[in-house]
Order: C-alpha cells, then structure tokens, then sequence
C-alpha cells in the first residue's frame, strides 16, 4: 500500500512538471481510438476509412478543446452513415441536434461522457462510465450517460441491420427510414440500458456522499448490484438479449478499472504547472508556477516501553514495540 | 523592487483568470436579470428547433397517413393539440433553465466576490508599497 502511495505522488509529480505534454498525448490517443473505433464499426466512406485521416483528425483533436473532438466523432458517424443510406443519416443527426440543443448547451463540460460510454460498451465495460460519472460527477451526468448509451444503441442496431436495409429497395426510402426510427423507438435492450445507468449514477452518487467510513467502495458496490439487478430484470421482463455472463464479468472489470481510477485519479489533486503572464506599472512577469512536490516516505517511530525502577509497580511488559506509520494518507474529498 | 508576496497573489489571480475565472467573468459582466433572460431566450429557441424537429421526423414517419389524411382532419383542432404540447414542451424547459441559470449565476458570483477581495488586497500591497 506504501508502495502505491509513493507512487502516486510520484506520479503527480510528474503530471504536473510535463502536464503540457501529456494532456495532447492522452487527447491523440482518445481520438485516435474513437475514430479507429468508429471506422472499424461503420467504415461505409472509403474516403474517411483510412489511417491516414483518422491521424490527422486525431492530431488535430489533440490540441483543441475537447468538444471539438466530439465534433469530429459526430462527424464522421454521420458521413459513414450518409455513404450507408441517407435516412440513416438523417434520423442520427436529428438525434445528435436534439441532444445538443436540450442538453448539451447545459453542459459542455459532459461531452467526455457522451464520447466515452459509448466506447466503454463497445469494450464490454459499460458500467465503468456510469460508476465514475457518479463518483465524481453531478446527478445531472445520468444525462449524459444515457445520451452516450442512445448513441451505442442506435450505431448497433444499425450496423447489425446492415443486411435489411441493403435487402431494401433504393426506392423504399420511406420504409429504410421507419426501420431505423423504430429502431431507436422501440429498442427494449436501449431503454433498459438508459434506466440502469441512469440509476447506477444516482445511486453511486447519494451514497459517496454519505458521511460514511468506505463510502466511495460502498458507493461503487451498490451502484453495480443496481445496475445488473436492473439489467437482468429487464432482461426478464423485456427479454433483451442481455447475456448474464458478459454483464456480470463487464461488471468485474469495471469495478476493477473504476477502483484503480478511483486511486489514481479521482482522489488526487493533479495540480499542473501554470504558465501566466501579467503586468503592473513597472514590469511584465512571465511567471511559471511549479507545484511543490512531496513524497512522503514511510516513517518509523519507535515506542520503548520499558520498566526502569526496580520494586516499582510489577512489570507488565518489556521490550520495544516498532510502530510504522506513514504520513500519506489518502484525502478524502 | 519585486514584491513576492504581490507576485503570488497576481500569479493565484491570473491563473484563476485563465481558467475557470474566464467564464465566470462573461457572466459576472451582465445583471442578473440581463442573463438569465438572455439565457431563457436561447432556451426557447432551441425548445422550438427540438420540437420542430421532432415533429417533422413524426411527420414523415407517417408521411402517407398525414397525405391522406390532410383534407379530412380538422386543422385548427389539430393545430390546437400541437400548439399545446409545444407550450407545454417549451414551458417545462424554460423553467429547469431557469433554475438551472440562475443557480449558475450566482455560483459565478460567489466566485468572483473571492477574486474582487483578492483585487482589493493588492491595491493594499501597493499602497503599503508606495507608502514605504
């Protein structure tokens, strides 16, 4: 556990001396996946479907704001989708305008979730975005959860359906157009998903902010009990096709994932290095502002209890009595 | 001379300034009023562009019920019931921005009350200074 903490700081450390490199690198990477992610399950425009545009995206997401990237995801979905058929397209930018203008002009901050569950379901780990969404989010990330979880849903159903909308005809608009509606509409296994979610978020949250010992571990046990009592529910109820196996070793891994986040990131006050300028009537300061670091080693204190006058009380014990201590205890926020 | 202790205070104030102190001064610039009306406004834009949308993608949905269908319906009872749902729609999303808004608004205040004390503080320092 020592070991852990001294790396931790070791590790915070670090991020704040080279924050200003390895922010872009994470962001390239995210794209980079995304965008690989999205061509891999769509890929319908040979022109988009090359390692070479997702690069330069990528590249490009790595140094703008974070919306920007969700920008590009969106992007592309729709321009596979349009190559695929055009209905397509267009129910999916109808969902992505009504997303935006209800809830996103809220919160802008979110976009992350919306980029990230859908990612997490693809990877078999869905649960890992809503439990960190309720450790360190809002109630409102349920939202956002869910909005990811519409997203998943609707670029499944219609890469599954990829044969039936072929079999259409090119004339049939209309129908290809009801099936995917339908097919965000009437999608059992989506609605049970949103709910699950939605409920896992509020329930890690109200628990993690118990005043409680253990109340994150706690928080992060109940909101995966909900989450797959709810699923298989629904999986009874609505009969979803929701495979007990997968869900309950998905579960494992994001339990695992979300604890490590939990160690590494959540907890910890990731200061970077600030790089600010200003002025005042006598001179400009270019200043840069470096964190102090603290790595705090394990300390031994050593309690002699020892009975030094003879005829005193009768001994009770003798010998010394090592106690380790370590100073970096973990902070709760 | 340098003053440190002003320099850390202005280099605290800049960085807050640069991030999250950015946004919180585009909305300390308005009244209160000003901005959550603003704000309320937007919202009802893209209430209706929602349920315009929703409503067209309704429309085409049953695009051969609605063709057929057109002559025979009475319009303004059928323009009635839209009309409703889009008020109601609209009423029940303005009111969570403006609760949302509001609350937004006075966070940033709060926020910014903190960076005007730091503000006033530094004037002091350099009062002291010119003083000395």
């Amino acid at each position: 556990m020592t070991n852990l903490l001294v790396l931790k700081e070791y590790l915070k450390g670090i991020y704040g001396k080279y924050e200003i490199y390895i922010t872009p690198v994470v962001k390239f990477l995210l794209a980079l996946i995304t965008l690989m992610m999205i061509n891999g399950k769509l890929g319908y425009m040979s022109r988009i479907n090359s390692i070479t545009v997702v690069l330069v995206a990528a590249l490009l997401c790595s140094f703008l704001p974070m919306n920007f990237m969700i920008l590009i995801a969106a992007l592309f979905i729709l321009l596979h989708l349009y190559a695929f058929s055009a209905e397509c397209a267009i129910v999916v930018l109808a969902l992505f305008m009504v997303m935006f203008l209800l809830y996103f002009r809220f919160s802008p901050k979110d976009g992350a979730l919306v980029l990230l569950t859908p990612l997490c379901c693809t990877l078999n780990i869905p649960l890992a975005m809503p439990l960190s969404a309720g450790l360190v989010g809002t109630p409102a990330s349920a939202v956002s959860v869910g909005c990811g979880v519409v997203i998943y849903s609707i670029l499944q159903y219609i890469s599954e359906s990829v044969g039936t909308l072929n079999s259409m005809d090119a004339e049939s608009a209309m129908q290809k157009y009801r099936y995917v509606v339908d097919g965000l509409l009437n999608n059992k296994t989506m609605l049970v998903m949103v709910f699950a979610f939605a409920v896992t978020v509020l329930v890690v949250y109200l628990i993690r902010r118990m005043s409680m010992n253990h109340s994150w571990t706690v928080a992060v046990m109940s909101g995966t009990l909900a989450a797959v009592a709810i699923l298989l529910a629904g999986d009874l109820m609505f009969d979803t096709n929701i495979s007990l196996v997968s869900t309950v070793i998905g579960a494992i891994l994001s339990i695992a994932i979300v604890k490590l986040l939990q160690f590494f990131v959540f907890n910890v006050d990731y200061s970077r290095t600030e790089y600010v300028q200003f002025e005042d009537d006598e001179y400009y300061y270019y200043v840069k502002a470096v964190p102090k670091i603290t790595v705090a080693k394990p300390s031994k204190t050593v309690k002699k209890i020892t009975t030094q006058k003879k005829n005193a009380a009768p001994p009770r014990a003798t010998g010394s009595v090592i106690k380790k201590t370590d100073k970096s205890g973990m902070k709760r926020v | 001379m340098l003053n440190e202790e002003r320099i850390r205070l202005m280099t605290k104030m800049a960085a807050y300034e640069e991030n999250e102190g950015r946004h919180n001064m585009a909305i300390g610039n308005y009244f209160r009023s000003d901005y959550i009306s603003l704000q309320m406004i937007k919202s009802v834009l893209s209430a209706t562009l929602v349920f315009a949308i929703v409503l067209g993608i309704f429309a085409f949905y049953h695009f051969e019920t609605v063709m057929k269908e057109i002559y025979q319906v009475d319009l303004l009872e059928t323009g009635k019931k839209f009309l409703l749902a889009y008020v109601i729609f609209t009423g029940i999303y303005t009111v969570i921005s403006y609760l949302v808004y509001s609350y937004r608004y006075n966070r940033a205040r709060k926020s910014l009350k903190k960076y005007y004390s730091h503000l006033q503080e530094l004037s002091e320092l350099y009062e002291d200074d010119a003083r000395r």
